[in-house]
Order: C-alpha cells, then sequence, then structure tokens
C-alpha cells in the first residue's frame, strides 16, 4: 500500500519538478512528511487533573426537563467556550487552543486544554448553559460555530448537540451566541415507568459536533470529561462499591497533536480528510506528563479523544514488561463484574474504558509507562485487523507513573459483584426491528448502504421503547471505522457471525457506544431507543470521516 | 513517529525544512530566500507571552504546512492562469476533478455542480467560483473543454482547466483528492466523486461528496462561506 509521505514525495515533487531537485528538497517537500512537532523532554511536567465544573445561580433556561425530573435536585452550570493559550509542555510557549472553561473562573485563570469535568449524579438534572466566545474573524482551521454533543448521554434531542439546525429545530451556536443543554441524568426507560438502574454510565465526555468541521474543532481543544455517580459508583471509597475514588479516581483522555515551530496546532482540512494523525501525544492535554502515584489502587478512566488515532493501552515496566490490571467500566458504565488480569486496552476513537491498577506490589522509587502498542500509518486505522492488531515490541510511551512513599492504607476495593445486567433474551432479539447499515468508501467518498446521506431527512424511523437489531458492517477497503449511535448503549449481539466473546463487548458483562468495525468486521447490536423522540445521528467517530458525511439521521418516533 | 521518550534520529535532530508562514507559495523568486530563512534552529520560538487572550485570534499564523500549487494551467477560453494566484487566492471555490469523456461519476458531479449554479445565480461569480480541472488534459484541450462548458451551460464563474498532467496530479494530491489505495488511486474516475470547499482568506476547506443532494451541498458552500 502506497503510504501518505509517498503519495506527498510522488505528487509534490513531480508538481515542482521545474524548480529542481535541490530547492524542492530546500523546502522539504521532497521529504514529503509535514515538518516534526518541535522536540520536547518527555515526562518533566506533571499530568494536569480537570477541574470539576462548579455551579451557577439558577436561570430562567430555554430548554425542557422532562416531568419526572427532580427539580429540588437540579443544578445549573455555565460554560463559556473561548480562544486561549495553554502551555502544552513546560519547553514550548504558549499554544493558541479552543476550550472550555467554567464560567466562575476568571478569563486568564484557566491554562488547561480540556474543559471542566462535569460531574452528574443519578437523578440529579443538570442545565448547563454554553455561551460561544470563540472569534468571529477566526481565520486557519477549525470554524468557530459549536453545537455540544454530550456522548454518552441519555439526553433529549434538543439537547444531544445535533450537527446543524434544520427547519423547526436549532442546534448551532454562532459567535456571541448561548444554548441552554437539560441534561436529565434519569434512568432510561424512565418515561414508560419502568427506568432501568442497569444501564447507567461511569465515563462520558462532551465535546463540539458542528457538520464538516467536527475533526478540527475538536482537534482545537473542544472537549471535556462527564463522570457519573450513584449509590453504587459513589465517588467514594467507603460506601457503595468503594471502588478507587477523589484523588485516586483519575481521567485521561489520550489524543494526538501536530504543532509548529512556535507550538501552533497544525491541521490541514484537505490533505487530513483520512484521518489526522500527530506526532506528539498528550495525555490530558499535557505532552508526554508524569503522575506521581502512592502504593496502593488507582481509577484510570481512560478516554480516546483523538481524531483518528487508535490506541493499544498497555501498563508496562521500565523493560516494556506488561503489567496486568482490572477492567471494571467500558462507554456503557460498570461491567456486571471486573475482568481481572488484563494488559491490554485497546481504544477507537471515542471509545472508553476504565481500569485498576494496583500499585501496593512496587517498591518506590518503580517507573511505569502507558504505552500505546499499535501501529499505525494513516487515517486508516492501525495494522492487522479487529482480530489480529498488528502490535509494536516497543510502543510509545504516554504517561509515566512514579510510584512514591511507603505502604499506606487503602480501603478501596475492586469487587467481584459490579453493576450485573442480563443478556438480552432470545426472545427480545427474536422480535427485534432489524436493519442493516454498510459504512464504504465509493469514488473517493463515503456512503452509506451505498448511498450519500444528508441530515436533511432520516435514513431510519425508529419506533420509541421497541427492541431494534441494527447490522453494522465494514465495506472493506482496509479502514477502520469506528460506529457512534447516539442515545443508548449497544448490546453486542455477534461479530462477523459468532457470538461477540471479548470480555469487552460480551453482552451480559459489558456495552458499548462505540463499536470497533474492523476492515472486515459485521457486528451485529440491540438497542431499545427509549423516552426520547426526535432527530439523532449516528456515524463514524474518526472525526475526518463524519466530516466527511459518514453520518446518518436517525429520528425516534 | 511520536517522541518515545530517549530516542532519535539523527533526521529528526535536524532543523526544520521549511517555514510555515502565509507567504510560502512555490514562487520562484521566494524559494532561495525561504530555503534560508527555514534554517532557524529547531524549536526556536516567537515569544507570543506578551499577546493577551484577545490578541490571539490575528496572532495564529494561519497554518497550512504546504502551499497549494501555484501551476500554470490554461482555461476553456484559452486565458493561462496560475492556479492558487489567479483563481484560488482571495476567492471562495469549488474545485471538481473530472474529464470530458468520463462515463462513471463525472456525469453526476457535474450535474450537482449545474444545480449548484442554479441554486447560486447571480452568486456564482462575484461570491463563489467553479474550478472544473480535467484528469485527462491529452484529450482535453481548451477547446474540448470550451465545448463542454456549452453543452453543460456553465456560466461565467465556472472556470474548466487543463495543463501539464504532472502539475494537475500535484494539484490533486495537494486539494486531497487521492486514495490511498494505489489501485484506486490510479483510476480517474475515482476521484471525480468528490468536490473541495475552500475559502482561502479564512484557510477553511472541507471535502464533500458530489453525490450529496443540491441542497446539504449549498448548506455546506455556506457554511464554508460564513461564519
Amino acid at each position: 500500500m502506497l503510504r501518505r509521505r509517498e503519495l506527498l514525495r510522488l505528487g509534490l515533487a513531480t508538481g515542482l519538478s521545474s524548480l529542481g531537485a535541490r530547492r524542492a528538497s530546500a523546502l522539504g517537500f521532497v521529504k514529503g512528511d509535514p515538518p516534526p512537532s518541535p522536540r520536547t523532554t518527555p515526562f518533566v511536567a506533571p499530568l494536569p487533573v480537570p477541574p470539576v465544573l462548579t455551579t451557577v445561580n439558577p436561570f430562567p433556561a430555554d430548554c425542557t426537563l422532562p416531568p419526572q425530573s427532580d427539580l429540588a435536585r437540579l443544578r445549573f452550570h455555565r460554560v463559556i467556550t473561548e480562544q486561549r493559550l495553554v502551555r502544552l509542555h513546560p519547553e514550548l510557549p504558549r499554544t493558541a487552543i479552543w476550550g472550555y472553561r467554567d464560567a466562575n473562573t476568571p478569563r486568564t485563570g484557566y491554562e488547561v486544554l480540556a474543559g471542566p469535568t462535569i460531574v452528574g449524579r443519578a437523578g440529579e438534572p443538570l442545565i448547563v448553559r454554553h455561551e460561544n466566545e470563540l472569534p468571529r474573524d477566526h481565520v486557519g482551521f477549525g470554524v468557530p460555530n459549536t453545537t455540544v454533543h454530550f456522548h454518552g448521554g441519555h439526553v433529549p434531542a434538543e439537547s444531544d448537540g445535533f450537527p446543524e439546525d434544520i427547519p423547526g429545530f436549532r442546534a448551532v451556536m454562532h459567535p456571541g451566541e448561548r444554548f441552554d443543554y437539560c441534561y436529565p441524568l434519569l434512568d432510561p426507560g424512565f418515561s414508560t415507568g419502568q427506568p432501568d438502574r442497569t444501564d447507567r454510565p461511569a465515563t462520558m465526555w462532551y465535546h463540539d459536533h458542528f457538520l464538516d468541521f467536527t475533526g478540527p474543532n475538536v482537534y482545537r481543544g473542544l472537549a471535556g470529561f462527564f463522570l457519573f455517580f450513584d449509590e453504587l459508583d459513589t465517588g467514594n471509597e467507603r460506601t457503595g462499591l468503594g471502588l478507587p475514588s477523589g484523588a485516586f479516581d483519575i481521567p485521561l483522555v489520550f489524543q494526538d497533536r501536530r504543532l509548529d515551530r512556535n507550538a501552533q496546532l497544525v491541521y490541514d482540512g484537505m490533505l487530513d480528510h483520512n484521518g489526522f494523525l500527530g506526532d506528539k501525544e498528550l495525555v490530558n492535554g499535557a505532552i508526554q506528563p508524569y503522575l506521581v502515584v502512592r502504593r496502593r489502587k488507582y481509577r484510570f478512566r481512560m478516554l480516546n479523544g483523538a481524531n483518528a488515532r487508535f490506541y493499544g493501552i498497555r501498563v508496562v515496566d521500565r523493560d516494556g514488561r506488561p503489567q496486568p490490571f482490572d477492567l471494571i467500566a467500558t462507554e456503557g458504565g460498570l461491567l456486571s463484574r471486573p475482568v481481572r488480569g488484563r494488559n491490554l486496552a485497546i481504544l477507537t476513537p471515542a471509545q472508553r474504558e476504565d481500569i485498576v491498577v494496583d500499585f501496593a506490589r512496587f517498591p518506590a522509587g518503580t517507573r511505569l509507562y502507558f504505552e500505546n502498542r499499535l501501529d499505525q500509518e494513516d487515517g486508516r486505522g492501525p495494522r492487522g485487523d479487529f482480530e489480529e492488531p498488528e502490535f509494536l515490541d516497543r510502543g510509545v510511551r504516554l504517561l509515566e507513573l512514579r510510584v512514591e512513599g511507603g505502604p499506606v492504607e487503602d480501603p478501596s476495593r475492586v469487587p467481584d459483584v459490579l453493576r450485573p445486567f442480563q443478556a438480552i433474551p432470545a426472545g427480545e432479539v427474536a422480535r427485534a426491528r432489524r436493519r442493516s447499515f454498510e459504512f464504504e468508501r465509493r469514488h473517493g467518498v463515503w456512503v452509506i448502504n451505498g448511498e450519500s446521506v444528508d441530515l436533511e431527512r432520516p435514513i431510519a424511523v425508529v419506533p420509541r421503547n421497541e427492541p431494534e437489531v441494527w447490522r453494522l458492517k465494514n465495506g472493506g477497503g482496509g479502514w477502520w471505522h469506528p460506529i457512534h449511535v447516539h442515545l443508548e448503549f449497544m448490546h453486542v449481539l455477534r461479530r462477523d457471525g459468532r457470538v461477540a466473546n471479548l470480555p469487552e463487548e460480551r453482552d451480559g458483562l459489558a456495552k458499548r457506544d462505540v463499536i470497533s468495525l474492523g476492515p472486515n468486521s459485521e457486528v451485529e447490536v440491540f438497542f431499545e431507543f427509549r423516552d426520547f423522540t426526535g432527530p439523532y445521528v449516528f456515524h463514524c467517530h474518526t472525526l475526518e470521516h463524519e466530516d466527511a458525511f459518514m453520518m446518518g439521521r436517525f429520528d425516534v418516533v | 513517529m511520536a517522541d518515545h521518550g530517549g530516542t532519535e534520529s539523527a533526521e529528526e535532530r535536524g532543523e526544520p525544512t521549511w517555514c510555515r508562514t502565509e507567504s510560502v507559495r512555490p514562487a520562484l523568486a521566494l524559494l532561495a530566500a525561504l530555503a534560508l530563512a527555514c534554517r532557524a534552529p529547531a524549536g526556536e520560538p516567537v515569544p507570543r507571552e506578551a499577546l493577551g487572550p484577545d490578541a490571539v485570534s490575528e496572532a495564529i499564523p494561519p497554518s497550512s504546512f504546504m502551499p497549494i500549487p501555484d501551476v500554470a494551467l490554461v482555461t476553456h477560453e484559452g486565458r493561462a492562469v496560475r492556479f492558487y494566484s489567479d483563481l484560488v487566492r482571495g476567492r471562495t471555490v469549488v474545485v471538481q476533478f473530472f474529464f470530458t469523456d468520463c462515463q462513471g461519476i463525472c456525469p453526476v458531479s457535474t450535474g450537482r455542480m449545474r444545480e449548484l449554479q442554479e441554486a447560486l445565480g447571480e452568486r456564482l461569480g462575484p461570491e463563489v467560483s467553479f474550478l472544473s480541472v480535467t484528469l485527462d488534459p491529452a484529450h482535453d484541450t481548451p477547446a474540448v473543454l470550451a465545448e463542454h462548458a456549452r453543452t453543460i451551460g456553465a456560466r461565467p464563474g465556472w472556470t474548466f482547466l487543463t495543463g501539464d498532467l504532472a502539475d494537475i496530479t500535484a494539484l490533486r494530491y495537494r486539494l486531497g483528492v487521492y486514495d490511498l489505495d494505489p489501485v484506486l488511486d490510479a483510476d480517474r474516475n475515482q476521484h471525480a466523486g468528490v468536490l473541495v470547499l475552500g475559502n482561502e482568506p479564512r484557510q477553511r476547506w472541507s471535502m464533500k461528496p458530489a453525490t450529496l443532494s443540491v441542497r446539504p451541498l449549498l448548506a455546506a458552500l455556506e457554511r464554508t462561506l460564513g461564519t
């Protein structure tokens, strides 16, 4: 297969042939790759952890919560979307990014790439007012119009962050405008009197979803965490399940970027349409940071927040030897039970996995690393396929863990039962309405079921509260497509004709909201779209594929 | 490769091989000067610490890591033009790659551009330019393109272009109209299904399927044009 740098070499070398090879070489065209980012020393700055979004006084809001909402527990927040300068690494000048800021934080007081972390609790509704203060006259990649998708949320269509305005349905904030989002945080099924307490999320996120330009806008920084707690997953080690909590519950968003020599972000709206890959690895907005850990258990909530990079995460020692951890959650919330002794987490764009690592067995002074072992050259995805991805012997180190201090008391635990739920019974599957969506490339563009689709009309009209089985098929060509469906979590029934058996997607054990379609994958998933009606979308979460219309609208009626 | 935290090749230790400024265009006169200017030490920052948040918007250099090739082309009216400086700079454009003999996807994308022409009305020309670049310059001479333009009813503001195949190929790659699969990339029919929408003053570019219907295509053009 021809790689991008070879194409560029071919194309640009021929294009500039009249200029002479030496001059072309002086400009770097013959080399073909974009210039490398400035060099930085790894593991010299501490891992930033975004602060929790604080509350504001109630205000009259332009969105509606369902009548079942407990308004006595309603909280209000205000978030500013802005351009600001942040330091991605101590050796670099500051980088202009687009980001979310808590309105209670002063304008110049927030030098973090990731937005503030929204913390929600079951049954406690939130209203979040977003105010768009992006520069109206912006020049460069990205568009200062925005809509905010609550990724993983079970929310009304009006508050889901639809990608564009459609007749009778406003979604987009232009500079100077605001938008109120209503997040009921009620259990799916609440409207039918059968709320499903087992269908609760754990680690979610919010990010821009503006049509055509989600890739560059999210790349500029429009993303933040949304964490969910309840009486089991309490946020307190001495109550509920007793999972590692507080300072020992750490969200990690993995993202790649490319910087010019002034440390400004580089992105090309034409060349990067296959899927952007950068040469700098960021965790929580810092290039290769470190984290000091005590000798006890930690929960890490891992999010792949990259546009197109896939991560195969291992926790390794200095010599690259993988260390075991417990997998406790995916996008669809806590697993029925932990999967112990794992040493690999594959995260396609937008996927999340929560793991617990116990550092008690490591002596002080130990250095460990989060490492990405997948080998990826371009936006098609990593080498290999879903069944057999190809791994690097030595990965790219993303984050250093420094074990320090003596033995400490650790009241946290990972119990043998987390949030058990039943696999979908065969009878439900049998009576489900079946739909099929094939994601494919034709004539250089993305199509679903052979057609270019747009958001003006739905390609599926889905009755509310009824079982559905969707067959998601990759049309081939060597591309991976991480498929995200809004509103509900997916139970994975079958993969490539067989019962899906990987622990992280086995029904009855895990649920997902992003399905990894490898180059030849075909996956059957089960849903019930409950409670809310209106337009939603499903799409490839390789953001450049999404921006080139690998996205369909479905209406719940 | 991303930084691994220790090793670095000699090549990676080298200096940046070009500068990222808007003025980097492959104009011959500039080349030697740029080659020298780019020899600043790697990572030497331009200080921007003094900038307040309000100044940021102007402070970001529009970043496109490679210029659009300013290749010499000829229009269907026989006019010699430079692609970037005469047709793209300062403008919003819809770019199509096609060839007149094409029986596959080209009629679809050309049909869509005709619908877009109708929808735009008087705005075609003053606000938006259509640029249709042939992938078959050996056959598609200016005269053939002029006949094609007449046949499909192209109005002023819609320019058909031919030139040297190597230049056209370079342009096609730079605008992103290529396939990573070399077999597909060698098939001209694969490249006519895409429309490149670009707003050069704002450095805003995106690609859309020509097979979209005209309303969403027009909406995408409005998003490219406006705030």
